[in-house]
């Protein structure tokens, strides 16, 4: 699915639609037209025309998948990347299926047992100037708990 | 002859410390003093298990009425009783308030399963969004016993 824009034969007009590409008698490929968005002349309301093409594009594919975040976010989020002039930030993906888990955290213990740790005060018998030892403290407390049995060099990947 | 009844809890704690629940064995460690230390940190995990299991008391099988049913008692010889609520939360399988209750290695395993999520949106993975784990009726109820403001923590995780 991606957007099309068509110059009209009859005016200097843009006609801006939505199409999806497929196979059509003898399998070969062709376009059908998923959505009309409208026409405009070349300049501001074409680019507009567009915008909120994209922004249909991707509420048409939020209707066949489940998505993490709420339609009206996403789609205002790759508008304004869109509309970002040339910058560094690369600009968001408007395919949902590409969303990858970069990171998976399990931080419902650690919450738990290091806030209770913390309201115990285990930690406070340590100076201010060894805080890197004091949290090494906690770690290897809190691991016991939530792993016992096994050491830390288990944790860090270490054969 | 109470005292000395209470000593099956200071038993219970060793119990604990090296077989059921923290696991003192395989030492990974071999000097004296390192033994000693290990030794101390699990002696330290049992502190905190110890205050969770209070805590968390409503939500597992404990009986936290324990007084109210030795009350009862006329002598400290005679056997322990267990307390009314304490029979009902076992034969129903329910807290107080509906929760389903859990053994304390059981109600742990469900807390584990909270997480925090970081998603890519581009081919890039400089740019990522960060999603928590819902938490269930249980969870929250037990990050309420233990006075945890979850918002708190989780926003200075994210801060970093």
């Amino acid at each position: 699915m991606h957007l099309k824009v068509v110059r009209r034969n009859d005016a200097n007009t843009y006609r801006v639609e939505i199409v999806k590409s497929i196979r059509g008698v003898n399998g070969k490929p062709t376009k059908e037209v998923i959505k009309t968005i409208g026409t405009a002349p070349l300049g501001e309301r074409l680019d507009k025309l567009k915008m909120l093409g994209r922004y249909y594009m991707v509420k048409l594919k939020e209707k066949n998948q489940v998505s993490l975040f709420p339609i009206g976010s996403y789609a205002d989020k790759l508008i304004q990347a869109r509309l970002a002039p040339q910058s560094d930030k690369p600009i968001p993906s408007k395919d949902l299926r590409a969303l990858k888990e970069v990171k998976r955290i399990r931080i419902g213990l650690h919450e738990l047992l290091g806030s209770l740790y913390d309201q115990i005060g285990i930690g406070r018998v340590f100076p201010k100037r060894y805080h890197v030892s004091a949290k090494l403290f906690r770690q290897e407390i809190l691991m016991r708990l939530a792993y016992p049995g096994t050491s830390k060099r288990y944790h860090l990947g270490i054969k | 002859m109470a005292s000395y009844k209470s000593l099956a809890l200071v038993e219970r704690a060793f119990r604990s410390i090296k077989t059921t629940s923290l696991r003192l064995r395989p030492m990974y460690v071999y000097s004296a003093g390192h033994v000693r230390g290990h030794v101390f940190l699990c002696m330290l995990a049992y502190y905190i298990e110890w205050h969770l299991r209070g805590a968390l008391a409503p939500l597992l099988f404990t009986d936290e009425h324990k007084e109210e049913a030795n009350r009862s008692r006329n002598t400290p010889v005679g056997k322990a009783e267990v307390s009314d609520r304490a029979k009902k939360k076992h034969r129903t399988k329910k807290t107080e308030a509906g929760l389903p209750v859990h053994s304390f290695k059981t109600l742990l395993e469900d807390l584990a399963s909270l997480g925090m999520h970081q998603v890519s949106m581009s081919e890039s993975t400089k740019h990522v969004l960060t999603t928590f784990t819902e938490a269930t009726a249980i969870q929250k109820k037990a990050f309420e016993l233990i006075d945890v403001d979850q918002k708190k923590s989780r926003s200075m995780k994210m801060t970093g």
